[in-house]
């Protein structure tokens, strides 16, 4: 899957969901994607943490589709996804997601949320999924 | 302290903490009821056509299923937690996705593993109530803040 056109990735994003999280898209390239998330009006630390945790969840699918060969490899779904939270969280953070490492069946990738002085303020890890194809294209056993 | 007001259970009966959690703003966005609580044990519950958000093949989104988890098991906290305590902030959520999360109705069971004197860890099935299928499993650490004696 080619990296996708910046404005129609953002607007995915832009459901009456995401905004209600404070969420919505920055950057998509291959093998990288981020997030902001500003926390909504009214909202708790648990709903700020619950949109930084699917911030990082989609920036992560983002980034491996933006990354994937088409016919080589299909996306198969998160696998491991492991936060850790440092403090409280802020009222705005960035949350991006970097592939570290790529095989045929699984893409590791680095979590990051940090503030917009640069603190950091979650950090994490997820393996995310991948399903090889036959050559000459089709659905892999 | 944040939670002063949280009220407590067993003294407050279900109605009460499930009517309190559910004014919280991620149980009313995501529509989660509070389904049972017992001493180191809750469990929520969501409906599939009540979820905003979905991922892989229509399922609820990866985030919200960690989301649901980290929610449970605070929730489990609050029930082994005394007068003098609150909830404080969640350190960690650990994820494995099992199969994806496309139940008419999924249920997130939190039981706490261990509770110490400033944190606790509770273990969370997510599940399809349909089939029983385990959907994820979910780990969360969380702080217990504690309200300093008078000297």
């Amino acid at each position: 899957m080619p990296v996708p056109d910046l404005d129609d990735w953002r607007g995915r994003w832009e459901t009456p969901a995401h905004r209600a999280l404070g969420l919505r898209g920055d950057t998509i390239e291959s093998g990288y994607s981020s997030f902001t998330v500003e926390r909504p009006e009214g909202a708790d630390d648990m709903l700020l943490r619950s949109a930084i945790n699917i911030a990082a969840d989609i920036a992560a699918i983002s980034a491996v589709q933006a990354r994937i060969k088409e016919g080589v490899q299909m996306p198969n779904g998160t696998a491991e996804l492991h936060l850790s939270f440092i403090g409280d969280p802020p009222d705005v953070t960035t949350v991006d997601a970097r592939v570290i490492h790529w095989t045929d069946y699984t893409a590791h990738l680095e979590l990051q949320a940090r503030t917009p002085d640069g603190e950091l303020a979650a950090v994490g890890l997820t393996t995310y999924s991948l399903r090889p194809l036959p050559p000459g294209g089709g659905q892999a056993s | 302290m944040t939670t002063s007001t949280e009220p407590r259970w067993p003294a407050d009966p279900l109605e009460a903490v499930a009517a309190h959690w559910q004014q919280e703003p991620f149980f009313a966005l995501f529509k989660v009821a509070v389904e049972a609580l017992d001493a180191g044990y809750a469990r929520i519950g969501v409906d599939r056509d009540d979820m905003p958000l979905r991922g892989v093949r229509d399922s609820i989104n990866g985030g919200v299923v960690g989301s649901l988890g980290e929610a449970a098991a605070r929730l489990c906290l609050t029930t082994q937690l005394t007068p003098e305590e609150g909830l404080g902030q969640t350190h960690e959520v650990s994820v494995s996705y099992l199969t994806s999360a496309r139940g008419e109705h999924t249920t997130a069971e939190a039981r706490l593993l261990r509770r110490g004197r400033r944190i606790a860890v509770a273990d969370v099935e997510l599940r399809d109530t349909t089939d029983g299928a385990i959907n994820a499993k979910i780990r969360v650490s969380m702080g217990i803040e504690r309200a300093e004696s008078p000297s």
